[in-house]
């Protein structure tokens, strides 16, 4: 069952990325990549990973990619350019592709995953909980960083989105 | 119930179960529309449908019927697969939040679907999908004033999102945890006595701020602008008729009714109500609810939309965080 | 719900103390960056940049003074925050370079920013940023905090590269940058990834514990060596991955270039060394044979590519590139002798090449950067004093002895041969003799007599800063084994003493 849920999201995954860069239609890559988060959220919940898969959704899928579809919405409906023709880049491009394809199928066949270690002891894995203790304890400097990353991000589209670019 | 743990029984259980609450959601949306109606006429001193059936409960039937022989038009110049997706958003995030609110738990039978620990946070995750169907509606229609409303109708929604999950931390922050089931046991230990006393003692301010907020994520007056007639001739609803207006319709009202329930499970003590029983307990207090936001609907003006954004971010946002810091100053020192 | 007594949730001051003074400079810039930002909505219009400024200039002094203390009177590193961050030697060099280059980079900007008509206060608070991140990069001990410092100081730097709002190169810069940038991390964060799967920890001294020479043939790990050795080639601006280097520098205001042509480069280099050289020693023939290929890269087309600039931005760029070839050469020495080269070219690298830049930007006008060789013309009878600086700076990038940039390459090459890469060194210093060419190319219409006159303005703080690159490359040069020792006493936590 886990499997089948498994190959179905990858599906999704697979086909949303790739609708994302074949689109002609702004808005269509837009939401091609709306499924890619939701099927990156439900492979969260395969890993347990519960509280992940419903942030996953609210803020990439709920937010994030709102914002996306915000700007896109507004430069209205059009289509790219017509195609310049790629001429050896697509060669040299699926070579690469075949190659990490080959390493990851080499990888997949005698990997030596570390398996965790036995002695951290919370209830079930993944849920808030366990989010909340890791978040504050073995996590906190992480967590504080992020918050300055915020601050600066917020810092910066704020500059870059004002309307008068002479003095404020 | 052993056809509980067992495996094919399980998937049985649940699919009853699913296929029972599409049917009830349905029914009581069907019914809410009715109710909106006739309390309507009442508040404005006018009858309200009466003709088809007695006291009109036939009404939505007729309408539905009628809307569903509409000609199923798309507009020429548009991307014809978004058009039609959009109400499916709609309905299918409305649907899902049903999966996780517990309705009552009566004679050891759970009434729900699925209660896992992370019960809320799905509501709103599920909510936040919304967005997308007013959007993208919007923009499929190829219309300006669709474009307008939809773009606006998604600034109100993603701006009061804050303030309504925000409202709710207080809550959570007390309770000790987002599972639903823990919060409505919770209101019956927590008081002077032993029995249920609504929540909403210890978080009035959070109780006020989450109604403002939810009326507004549920596009509902007084804070309706973008699918007001008189303003944007229906927002993003302009170009749709027959059963893709259905659908969006639909997704309003069970918005409306999945909002009232959260509001009876995390204020009012959920499924407990004296000695009525627990189900009952739970349609009572989502009607009383229902009525509260028709009620808001006949009375008050339509908000500007400056105004209403004024309102989220300057307003509630403010205030619901202030709520949470002082609901955990509160925490800290009552409980050392 | 059964309760988490298993997970020990104290934190009592005394930890916590010791936890902040080990990322004490961090720390002290970030409180005077929040501080910064208060004064910047307190003060009124007309004061605000000013004030602003002087809070940079005092954050980064007292980050310098911090980390100096901890330098002399220190007890040495200790893992703080589970493992997260440390305040070993190797950090507190970082940290009091990076101290150092944002008081030479407010100083610079002060007087460019009011001549361009731009924004004072929030450049110098993106410029404070930026030097967290690159503070946190250098001070990160666990794959974690590597990217969050890396990620800190390239937003903080897409956002001043389009500082210019009203240039249109300006904003192509950011814009390239960003999307460079982001997929430059996409690529670190994949092969973070895959080691962190391979390994089962993201604390890095645990990694080099953890993965030892057995599991040099594991696919996974090889995986992630590649894409993490890309993604940073990405961000020191090594070729082949450079392609953003040329045209980011030469859209972005002059001090966010000077900023960024040392600052990046010495924070990804900070980088490069903890998790390769630190993280993965084991495995150390993989990634050797990645970097040396890129070095080797780096350099040629480092050095073919700028023979033909016209624009001294794009050359500076180029000559970047391969300057990060002949650096990479010492982490691939690795060892002692190598990473002490490493961190002295660093240091002395930000000294020549922020004067370089220095110099370019005293000529910008209001309406823009004027980079030309023309704008050059005459320097020596317009403003003698820059003639000579800039002679300064460009002979020590090209190596002339005595001056600092050729006693760095002598240790850098010392360190590659005794290493064993011979070639590699050998192409280095056949590269350094073409590099020579376009070094003295720009002093020829400095010291060519002609006709103009008319004067260079600069203000107090843009000659000091000119003097002090000057004194800084000369003086470092006559006597390299301070700046060597100390080098080597920041290198020991990594290699070994």
């Amino acid at each position: 069952m886990a499997i089948a849920i498994f190959f179905i999201a990858a599906a999704m995954a697979v086909a949303g990325a790739v609708g994302v860069v074949s689109f002609r239609e702004p808005i269509r890559s837009v939401l091609s990549l709306v499924v890619v988060m939701l099927a990156l959220a439900i492979l969260f919940l395969l890993l347990s990973a519960q509280f992940v898969f419903v942030v996953q959704i609210i803020v990439y899928a709920g937010a994030v990619m709102v914002l996306f579809l915000f700007v896109i919405a507004l430069f209205g409906p059009s289509r790219e350019l017509a195609r310049t023709r790629l001429r050896f880049q697509s060669w040299l491009s699926g070579l690469f592709v075949l190659a990490l394809l080959g390493l990851i199928w080499a990888m997949l066949q005698g990997v030596q995953y570390r398996q965790p270690d036995k002695g951290v002891d919370l209830s079930v894995f993944g849920t808030v909980q366990a989010i909340a203790v890791g978040l504050f304890t073995t996590y906190l400097y992480p967590f504080e960083l992020t918050s300055i990353l915020l601050l600066v991000a917020a810092i910066g589209a704020i500059y870059l989105s004002r309307k008068r670019i002479d003095d404020l | 119930m052993s056809l509980y743990n067992d495996p094919i029984g399980h998937w049985v259980v649940v699919t009853v179960a699913i296929a029972l609450l599409l049917f009830v959601v349905l029914t009581a949306t069907a019914y809410t529309v009715w109710f909106e109606r006739v309390a309507l006429g009442r508040i404005q001193r006018r009858p309200g449908p009466n003709r088809v059936g007695p006291f009109g409960l036939l009404q939505l039937a007729a309408d539905g019927i009628k809307l569903a022989f509409k000609e199923s038009f798309v507009p020429a110049e548009t991307d014809k697969l978004l058009f039609v997706i959009a109400p499916t958003i709609a309905v299918a995030a409305a649907f899902l939040s049903w999966a996780v609110i517990p309705i009552g738990l009566w004679y050891n039978v759970q009434y729900w679907i699925a209660d896992v620990n992370i019960g809320v946070l799905l509501i709103f995750a599920f909510s936040s999908l919304n967005v997308y169907a007013i959007v993208i509606g919007g923009y499929a229609s190829n219309n300006k004033y669709s474009l307008l409303g939809g773009l606006r109708s998604a600034a109100q929604l993603i701006s009061y999102e804050m303030a309504l999950g925000l409202s709710l931390v207080p809550t959570f922050m007390i309770v000790g945890s987002l599972r639903l089931r823990d919060i409505v046991e919770y209101t019956v230990h927590w008081g002077w006595y032993n029995g249920p006393i609504p929540l909403i003692l210890l978080t009035p301010i959070g109780f006020v701020i989450y109604l403002m907020a939810a009326v507004a994520e549920t596009n509902r007056a007084p804070f309706d602008l973008p699918e007001a007639e008189q303003e944007l001739i229906g927002g993003f609803l302009t170009e749709y008729s027959g059963l893709k207006f259905v659908m969006f319709y639909l997704a309003e009202y069970i918005n409306m009714i999945t909002v009232s329930a959260l509001a009876a499970l995390l204020f009012f003590g959920g499924w407990y109500l004296w000695v009525i029983p627990p189900v009952i307990a739970f349609f009572i207090k989502i009607v009383l609810f229902l009525f509260l936001y028709i009620w808001l609907r006949g009375t008050f003006p339509r908000l500007r939309y400056d105004m209403l954004m004024r309102l989220g971010w300057k307003v509630l946002l403010p205030l619901a965080i202030a709520n949470v810091i002082v609901t955990g100053i509160v925490l800290v020192a009552t409980q050392g | 719900m059964s309760p988490l007594l298993t997970v020990d949730l104290t934190y009592t001051w005394s930890q916590a103390l010791a936890d902040l003074s080990q990322i004490a400079a961090v720390a002290t810039l970030t409180g005077f960056f929040l501080f910064a930002i208060v004064v910047d909505l307190v003060l009124p219009k007309h004061r605000r940049g000013g004030a602003v400024a002087m809070t940079a200039v005092t954050g980064f002094a007292f980050a310098l003074a911090t980390a100096a203390y901890r330098w002399v009177y220190g007890q040495g590193g200790a893992s703080a925050y589970h493992g997260f961050a440390t305040g070993d030697n190797f950090a507190l060099f970082f940290e009091i370079l990076f101290a150092t280059l944002g008081i030479l980079t407010v100083a610079l900007s002060h007087s460019y920013v009011r001549k361009r008509g731009l924004l004072e206060s929030e450049f110098h608070i993106l410029i404070m940023a930026a030097v967290i991140g690159m503070m946190v990069l250098g001070s990160a001990t666990s794959l974690v905090t590597v990217f969050l410092g890396l990620e800190l100081l390239s937003i903080a730097l897409y956002i001043a590269c389009g500082f210019v709002r009203t240039e249109s190169r300006s904003q192509e810069a950011a814009a390239k940058y960003l999307l460079v940038g982001g997929f430059a991390s996409a690529f670190v964060l994949y092969g973070m990834a895959l080691i962190y799967g391979g390994a089962g920890t993201t604390v890095i001294p645990e990694i080099a514990k953890r993965l030892d020479a057995t599991s040099s043939g594991n696919p996974l790990i090889i995986l992630g060596i590649v894409l993490m050795g890309v993604g940073f080639a990405f961000k020191v601006s090594a070729a082949p991955f450079h392609m953003w280097t040329p045209d980011v520098y030469q859209g972005a205001p002059l001090p966010v270039t000077a900023f960024m042509s040392v600052g990046t480069k010495a924070a990804a280099f900070a980088m490069i060394v903890r998790v390769f050289s630190g993280g993965l020693p084991h495995l150390a023939p993989e990634w050797q044979a990645l970097l040396a290929f890129v070095a080797a890269t780096s350099m040629v087309v480092g050095n073919l590519m700028a023979i033909a600039q016209t624009s001294l931005k794009r050359l500076l760029a180029y000559s970047g590139v391969a300057q990060a070839g002949y650096i990479l050469i010492g982490v691939i020495a690795g060892g002692q002798s190598g990473l002490s080269a490493v961190l002295y070219y660093l240091f002395v690298y930000m000294f020549m090449n922020f004067g370089a830049f220095a110099v370019i930007t005293l000529l910008a006008g209001p309406e823009g950067d004027r980079d030309r060789f023309s704008d050059l013309e005459g320097l020596a009878r317009r403003n003698p004093v820059m003639a000579v600086l800039m002679s300064v700076f460009m002979l020590s990038l090209a190596g002339f002895p005595p001056s600092v940039g050729f006693f760095g390459k002598l240790f850098l090459f010392t360190a590659g041969v005794s290493a064993g890469y011979t070639w590699l060194v050998v192409l280095a210093v056949i590269m350094s003799v073409v590099s020579v060419f376009y070094y003295v190319r720009v002093l020829v219409p400095v010291w060519t007599a002609s006709a103009r006159t008319d004067r260079v303005p600069a203000s107090i703080s843009s000659q000091g800063v000119l003097w002090l690159s000057g004194v800084a490359s000369v003086a470092l040069g006559v006597y390299p084994t301070t700046v060597l020792l100390l080098g080597q006493l920041g290198a020991n936590p990594i290699s070994g003493p």
